[in-house]
């Protein structure tokens, strides 16, 4: 038998391109990053294939230092943020809690505010030395020393806890919607008690949905590097980001990536090795789901009174997830110096870094980096997506559930990774290639790892197309790139929109990856904030935030409004 | 017009394979409306896939005309833009964000086989003439009803002028009465336009009212292929009698003389040479012949009626006979006849079909 030659059209051949070109990146950074934790030196230089950097990794106390205080800040986070978004998402989707839909929009509007800026405000508030609240407790109470410290362990993980609320809420408010609730109200018809079917039955049911929300807690707070930067990196408090950061841009002395490297093939080993009970969780979660296409709407819990609490609840938090922070760094930003509010600061306080800040050319030029990365990465991840998307749930080609897999790979592993990867490449390649320091390394690198976004966005859309509507077309002689782009992105608009628009927000907000890979002539908005900040700038920073809150604040409402007319806004995890 | 030459397609999933279509050979000819028949899972649609070139077979061979267009043996495999074919589909399948004109015209103006701007309006006019959808070409298809929707899907498939048209269960997602109403169109359609129709069905009766003739699928190969009466009439097996319509079933045994012993008596009849000596003999009901004086002929018996059901156009009959339970089915009603009371049923010689066990 002679050997079958396999059919592929131009067009079905460009999406391959596409989505193997994407698959191999992603691949591909993530073996720099073990490649370079076994090689000495700087790129670019001499070197030498050594277990060197593993040896000192496992020696130095520093390290078991990191890792602890990694333990720690993740401990605190997930015990801050879980309970906090189950309880949201209890009275949101289990009682009759009046004004629903506005709860919900606060809740998930908060995803979107730049997290360092909240970190920020934090410090404004909690610092030992400068925190306002501190200053006005030592000075009502006559105090020595300050009575809280946000620059602790403990102090960052709330932090981190209370801006990571609103997607534990996300994840555990779709379990409790999805499960049958038949199988409460069976309970109850029976005779069971309240209290014996919530621990008995609810619980046990809605137990792996919460476990996986702990899960992903725990390797989003692995990763995390904006709080931890903001507030404790100064006070030397170092989790294995800011550590792998600090490597890189050290105080003094040669950056050290062979070892930022070791530590990096941790973190993604690491992440990687959590995604196990992760999967296995969500597994266990989906078979408690309702099956049936029936929409189940299943008795509320009604409050009475009690509403009170809820909202009481809701309001607390966003008092101290967003307003303090917010105008702790207003009120920071109006002044020449911080201090608390009174009559004597109110007379000094004025805009004039505004206008200071309004002529800053570097500034400006920070802003249309901001700007050109806002408009290009999300139109690239579009594409991309849209040719992965395709390939697997479309095509029947071989492998495709494995091009999915890689595609989801950027989401557990931290982006910090893939930044130090990208950047070490370039070092490699700039004699040949100069794309060091220039901003399409950011552009690159925040494609790679936001393709697990769009991806999962546009999985879920197209396989909600019916297959014979592509049939159809392919009957009719269209090629497979026109029917993508007549007929299925047509279909799947509002999921494209979405995707656009929410990686767009991202990249505006971004910090991690732009932190580590932004040179004076590839600044961006957030690195431009944190370069004042770490200058010293402290008020400069405060008013650049505040610009850039307000520029963001329009364009997360009109997102959200988009968001909500399509329904879409509970898969923007 | 249509040749299929010992086909396989084998599905797996997990560890099972599934031979959704086995060594089928088929024959279709030019103009003719051809029936695949099956129940779900028969494998019909994955045949009809494979001749649209949805499904890639790993055996075998379809000739469209004179072109090879799928051939594993010599690795030939026409995708399905290249195979001039219309396919209509059992979800309409018309594209929700276009109007109906742009539904028909959309394979005339992004297909393969694209047409000058000024011939499009034309051929989708046309068309939609055909299907009797003229005057709503701009609106959007979410606002028609099910069976326009399928209009369209038709208008479409014509409209490319296909060498074949594909239908997969077009009609099962519309309303009785509506059915029958397109199910006539459609076959008056094809015999006006000319075309080659293979037409995918479970509805034994919808598959009569359309089909020049029928094949009848299970488990993945071709039980019998014929006119609609050959295979009402001289089904070859239980099964492709049994799937065209109810029949009464009664185990027996060969004799000697060429009668079987059944446990209604023994019924003459005429056993087709090389029969096995453990039979069926099966009659269907509208055969059975009911009355309530014995007539002296042949293949008669005493029953019992147990009961009778009036459904307006015929009249079904519920009969015991020596312990065996059959049933009778009439035009006329005699009124003669009474729940409880004895009647005689007679079963023509003629009629009985004789079946392996």
């Amino acid at each position: 038998m002679k050997k079958r030659i396999p059919y592929v059209d131009g067009s079905k051949l460009l999406l391959l391109g596409v989505a193997g070109l994407s698959a191999l990146s992603i691949l591909g950074l993530l073996a720099t990053v073990v490649w370079m934790s076994l090689r000495t030196g700087v790129p670019g230089q001499p070197f030498s294939y050594t277990l060197g950097n593993y040896i000192s990794l496992l020696t130095d106390p520093y390290s078991y230092r990191v890792m602890v205080t990694t333990l720690e800040f993740s401990a605190v986070t997930i015990a801050v943020s879980v309970p906090l978004g189950f309880v949201f998402a209890w009275f949101i989707e289990r009682t009759d809690l009046p004004c629903k839909a506005l709860a919900m929009s606060l809740l998930s509007i908060g995803i979107l505010f730049p997290t360092f800026l909240k970190a920020m405000g934090w410090v404004f508030l909690l610092h030992p030395r400068i925190g306002v609240i501190n200053i006005f407790l030592m000075q009502l109470f006559g105090l020595k020393n300050n009575p809280l410290n946000i620059a602790t362990v403990p102090g960052i993980g709330f932090v981190e806890g209370l801006t990571l609320a609103p997607l534990a809420y996300v994840m555990i408010s779709a379990a409790l919607r999805s499960m049958n609730p038949a199988l409460v109200e069976a309970a109850s018809i029976h005779g069971v008690s309240k209290l014996r079917t919530l621990l008995r039955v609810e619980l046990p049911l809605v137990w792996p949905a919460l476990f996986s929300a702990v899960i992903w807690m725990l390797t989003v707070a692995i990763a995390a590097f904006d709080v931890p930067a903001v507030i404790g990196m100064a006070n030397n408090i170092f989790t294995f980001s800011t550590a792998v950061y600090f490597m890189i841009n050290p105080n003094e002395g040669l950056p050290r990536y062979g070892l930022s490297g070791a530590y990096g093939t941790i973190m993604v080993g690491l992440s990687l090795v959590l995604m196990i009970p992760y999967f296995t969780a969500l597994r266990q979660s989906h078979r408690y789901q309702i099956i049936s296409g029936k929409s189940y709407q299943s008795r509320l819990v009604e409050l009475g009174r009690w509403w009170l609490l809820g909202w009481g609840l809701l309001a607390l938090y966003l008092l101290l997830a967003f307003i303090l922070p917010l105008l702790a760094i207003f009120w920071v930003s109006l002044l020449p110096y911080v201090q608390i509010p009174s009559r004597q600061a109110l007379s000094v306080a004025s805009f004039e870094r505004y206008t200071a800040v309004a002529f800053d050319h570097a500034l400006l030029r920070a802003g249309l980096n901001t700007l050109l990365l806002m408009v290009a990465v999300p139109t690239l991840i579009v594409v991309i997506s849209s040719a992965i998307s395709w390939i697997v749930t479309r095509s029947r080609m071989r492998g495709r559930v494995l091009l999915d897999a890689i595609a989801f790979l950027p989401h557990p592993v931290p982006h910090l990774l893939f930044a130090l990867a990208i950047a070490y490449f370039a070092l490699l390649v700039s004699d040949v290639i100069p794309l060091y320091g220039t901003i399409f390394v950011l552009l690159a690198v925040y494609v790679i790892c936001w393709i697990s976004f769009g991806t999962r966005v546009l999985n879920n859309s197209m396989i909600q197309v019916h297959r014979e509507l592509e049939e159809a077309a392919q009957v009719g002689g269209v090629s497979t790139f026109r029917i993508l782009w007549k007929v299925i992105l047509p279909l799947i608009r509002p999921g494209v929109v979405y995707a656009w628009i929410w990686t767009s927000l991202s990249a505006y907000r971004e910090l991690t990856m732009a932190v580590l890979l932004a040179s004076p002539k590839s600044q961006v908005l957030s690195t431009y904030i944190w370069g004042q900040w770490h200058g010293g700038g402290l008020g400069d920073a405060a008013a650049i935030a505040v610009v850039m809150m307000a520029i963001m604040s329009p364009l997360v409402a009109s997102f959200w409004f988009y968001a909500r007319r399509q329904q879409h806004i509970a898969s923007s995890v | 017009m249509i040749g299929i030459h010992s086909l396989t397609k084998t599905f797996k999933s997990g560890a099972h394979a599934v031979r959704a279509v086995d060594q089928v050979d088929l024959h279709v000819n030019e103009k003719e409306f051809f029936v695949l028949l099956g129940l779900s899972g028969s494998g019909k649609t994955t045949l009809l896939r494979c001749v649209a070139g949805l499904e890639k077979a790993e055996a075998g061979e379809i000739l469209l005309g004179e072109q090879m267009v799928s051939s594993a043996e010599r690795g030939i495999f026409v995708p399905p833009e290249d195979r001039g074919i219309g396919m209509v589909f059992q979800s309409y399948a018309v594209w929700p964000h276009m109007t109906v004109f742009d539904n028909v015209a959309f394979p005339l103006t992004n297909g393969k086989r694209r047409l000058a701007r000024s011939k499009v309006r034309d051929r989708v006019m046309g068309a939609l003439e055909l299907v009797q959808l003229s005057g709503i070409e701009d609106r959007p298809v979410p606002f028609l009803s099910g069976g326009q929707q399928q209009r369209v899907a038709l208008a479409r498939a014509l409209a490319v002028e296909p060498r074949v048209l594909l239908m997969d269960e077009p009609l099962s997602n519309l309303d009785a009465r509506l059915r029958e109403e397109v199910r006539d169109e459609i076959r008056g359609l094809a015999k006006k336009l000319g075309i080659t129709v293979l037409y995918v069905t479970h509805d034994q009766v919808e598959a009569m009212a359309l089909a020049d003739r029928i094949a009848v699928m299970s488990a993945g190969k071709i039980l019998q292929t014929g006119g609609p009466q050959d295979l009402y009439h001289f089904p070859l097996s239980r099964s492709v009698g049994e799937f065209l319509g109810s029949m009464n079933e009664f185990e027996g045994t060969v004799q000697n003389d060429g009668c079987v012993k059944t446990d209604l008596g023994v019924v003459h009849c005429a056993v087709p040479d090389g029969a096995p000596r453990e039979v069926i003999v099966a009659i269907r009901p509208e055969d059975v012949s009911l009355s309530r004086d014995p007539s002296g002929l042949s293949n008669e018996f005493s029953a019992q009626l147990e009961s009778q059901l009036f459904l307006g156009d015929i009249t079904v009959y519920h009969l015991s006979a020596n312990g065996k339970k059959m049933r009778g089915k009439t035009t006329s009603v005699d009124r003669r006849l009474e729940a409880g009371g004895r009647v005689y049923v007679r079963l023509p010689a003629e009629k009985l079909k004789i079946f392996t066990r």
